[in-house]
């Protein structure tokens, strides 16, 4: 894993904002799409994709079983009105929706991979994962390189599960741009392939016999796929109650609420027993650091909190990364609040350095589709926590010296 | 001029403020931009401010139309503009909550008004807002919802306003807006005085309350 500078950085910029739906490329005082581009080695990239493919596997198997045994699900602490709605779920279906997954690696200093967390539910990055590494490459004006355009990777399983020109509905909180600047561009990529988009709110969706139908003023008509990008924990404090419909669709969805088994970071809080009965863990066991209920840690030390539901490197203790003030404040909060965090084991992640000789932290977001790799989204970080402040990278792949296709990893 | 050439104007290379403008009211310019016959394009008169004051950045959180207006007329007086609007629109057809979209013709407007402007690197900042993102009210549940709220990563830190040089920060508008009121309270706690104006009265000092939740 190498960086690179990407010349003419202020016209990059401007095409990225422009170009590639980058329309948040400032949080206060940092900016947050980087100077570099992160390139990958062949072997690099081929091995994380195998990583990928096997924590997906694992993942999926593990949420169809805890789908049928919903009692082994109480450790996960999952909110009292989500939960009353998980026995919905018993007419899931894998084959007829869409999985879409983001595992986060990163490199430690003693060269091995390990990931901080999947993004099960509603994970992002979609254009910084398609068209930026396309600009990017641009920019570089090298044939050395490739990219994985994770936007085609989606729109194909998309199209795959449901009828050409069918409509599709693009759920998000519609007064977050930054939200929307995900949805606008997996939106227009499909309309592009001809089918009919819609960009709505939870609330528009509702749901006959377990078919999703729009209400969004001047299109009330039915959803053919549901692309929803407002987290499950979020739906619960829509008010009226019209949300327990996501829960049964048969309309394919992307994603179901099945991801809300893997979303909380207290996932591997059952481990031991959904290996016991029969579900293999060993690629997760393998890559994520050891995790365990807070009131297990005592005085161990080495550990640091993770809220069960955070969001963007949000609420995480890690002292260096945090002010001390807000430091402070996530502990008060775990002491008051054990069972909505979980404590892990911290990893010491290695940092790279530019070629301007600054060091810098990496967060490789790797996606699965239906089971697949589907590209990668990185971000990087002067500090060891990578959260709102972090800058969003393009993720490059050395050519491998054979003739090889972009996807062929 | 297309989009991005009016988003330069308006985020000029090496401008100390430039990165905060919000590239979301830009995006769709190509598209759908208009020459509105019933916006007056008038550059307003400041009766605020006796001029130009280099310690002193100015928050306009008025009607977005006038809001760029005024933010000319405080350019023309040496202030630096910095439109931080950053609404979405609806599907074509689809009734919202909020028009986000009727500033665009004046974004294009201004762009060519400061081409006009001699503009400073170090000059101190006007933050362009649209006091209508706060508009929630919906007939129906089929209404798109897309007011938006003014959150404390959308302009610079307290840190940077002090290097800069910039001890004070006056409100313009016609309330200090709770979304406001919660971004500016760090500013107060790190010594940087918070005034408010109506537009026609001398900025007057005042006190913000303690939000009752910080987020972490």
């Amino acid at each position: 894993m190498k960086l690179v500078v990407i010349p003419n950085y202020e016209d990059y910029r401007i095409d990225a904002m422009f170009d590639c739906y980058k329309w948040d490329p400032q949080f206060l005082d940092h900016n947050t799409l980087s100077r570099y581009a992160l390139v990958l080695s062949h072997q690099e990239a081929k091995e994380i994709a195998h990583f990928t493919e096997k924590l997906d596997q694992e993942t999926r198997n593990a949420e169809v079983y805890l789908n049928n045994h919903l009692d082994l699900t109480k450790k996960l602490k999952i909110p009292r009105q989500i939960k009353k709605e998980l026995k919905r779920m018993r007419n899931y279906d894998a084959k007829k929706h869409i999985r879409l997954m983001r595992y986060d690696f990163h490199l430690t200093q003693d060269n091995k991979w390990v990931i901080s967390e999947v993004n099960s539910d509603v994970p992002g990055g979609f254009a910084e994962a398609s068209l930026l590494p396309l600009l990017a490459r641009t920019y570089l004006h090298s044939k050395k390189y490739v990219s994985i355009h994770f936007g085609d990777c989606l729109a194909k399983a998309i199209a795959s599960k449901i009828k050409k020109k069918g409509t599709i509905m693009f759920v998000h909180c519609t007064s977050y741009s930054d939200d929307r600047q995900v949805m606008q561009y997996i939106g227009d990529h499909m309309e592009a392939l001809g089918y009919h988009v819609i960009y709505g709110a939870s609330d528009h969706v509702q749901f006959q016999n377990q078919e999703a139908f729009s209400i969004l003023d001047g299109y009330q008509e039915k959803i053919d796929c549901i692309v929803r990008f407002t987290p499950l924990e979020w739906l619960k404090d829509m008010k009226p109650k019209t949300w327990s419909g996501y829960f049964d669709t048969i309309t394919p969805s992307c994603n179901h609420p099945i991801a809300v088994f893997a979303q909380t970071k207290r996932f591997p809080l059952i481990w031991d027993e959904l290996e016991k009965c029969g579900i293999q863990l060993d690629t997760w066991r393998q890559l994520l650091p050891h995790t365990i209920e807070v009131k297990e840690l005592k005085k161990q030390s080495g550990y640091i909190y993770k809220p069960a539901w955070g969001r963007v490197g949000e609420k995480i203790s890690i002292q260096e990364a945090c002010h001390e003030e807000e430091y402070q404040a996530i502990l008060k909060d775990v002491k008051k609040h054990p069972s909505h965090y979980v404590a892990q084991q911290k990893f010491h992640s290695m940092p790279l350095k530019s070629p301007d000789g600054k060091y810098f932290h990496v967060c490789l977001g790797s996606y699965t589709v239906d089971g697949k790799h589907a590209g990668f989204y990185a971000r990087i970080s002067e500090k060891t926590r990578i959260d709102s402040e972090a800058e969003d990278i393009p993720v490059l792949i050395e050519r491998s010296h054979r003739n090889e296709s972009k996807r062929n990893l | 001029m297309n989009r991005k050439e009016i988003y330069k104007i308006w985020a000029f290379r090496d401008g100390k403020w430039s990165t905060w403008v919000r590239p979301v009211p830009f995006v769709g310019i190509d598209s759908s931009y208009q020459n509105h016959e019933w916006i007056d394009y008038i550059i307003p008169t400041i009766h605020y401010l006796p001029g130009y004051q280099s310690d002193t950045a100015i928050i306009l959180d008025i009607d977005g139309i006038d809001s760029i207006k005024e933010g000319i007329a405080l350019a023309k007086i040496g202030y630096c503009p910095v439109p931080i609007f950053n609404g979405t629109n609806p599907s074509k057809g689809t009734r919202a909550t909020t028009d986000n979209q009727r500033i665009t013709s004046l974004l294009v407007w201004g762009a060519n008004e400061l081409q006009k402007i001699k503009r400073m690197d170090n000059a101190a900042p006007v933050f362009l807002l649209d006091a209508n993102r706060l508009n929630r009210y919906k007939v129906n549940s089929s209404i798109f919802d897309n007011s938006w709220d003014i959150y404390p990563q959308d302009i610079p830190s307290p840190h940077y306003f002090l290097k800069q040089g910039i001890t004070k920060i006056i409100v313009r508008g016609n309330q200090l807006h709770p979304d406001l009121s919660k971004v500016l309270y760090p500013y107060q706690k790190n010594h940087i005085q918070i005034l408010f104006t109506n537009g026609y009265e001398e900025p007057k000092m005042i006190k913000i309350k303690k939000p009752k939740k910080i987020e972490l």
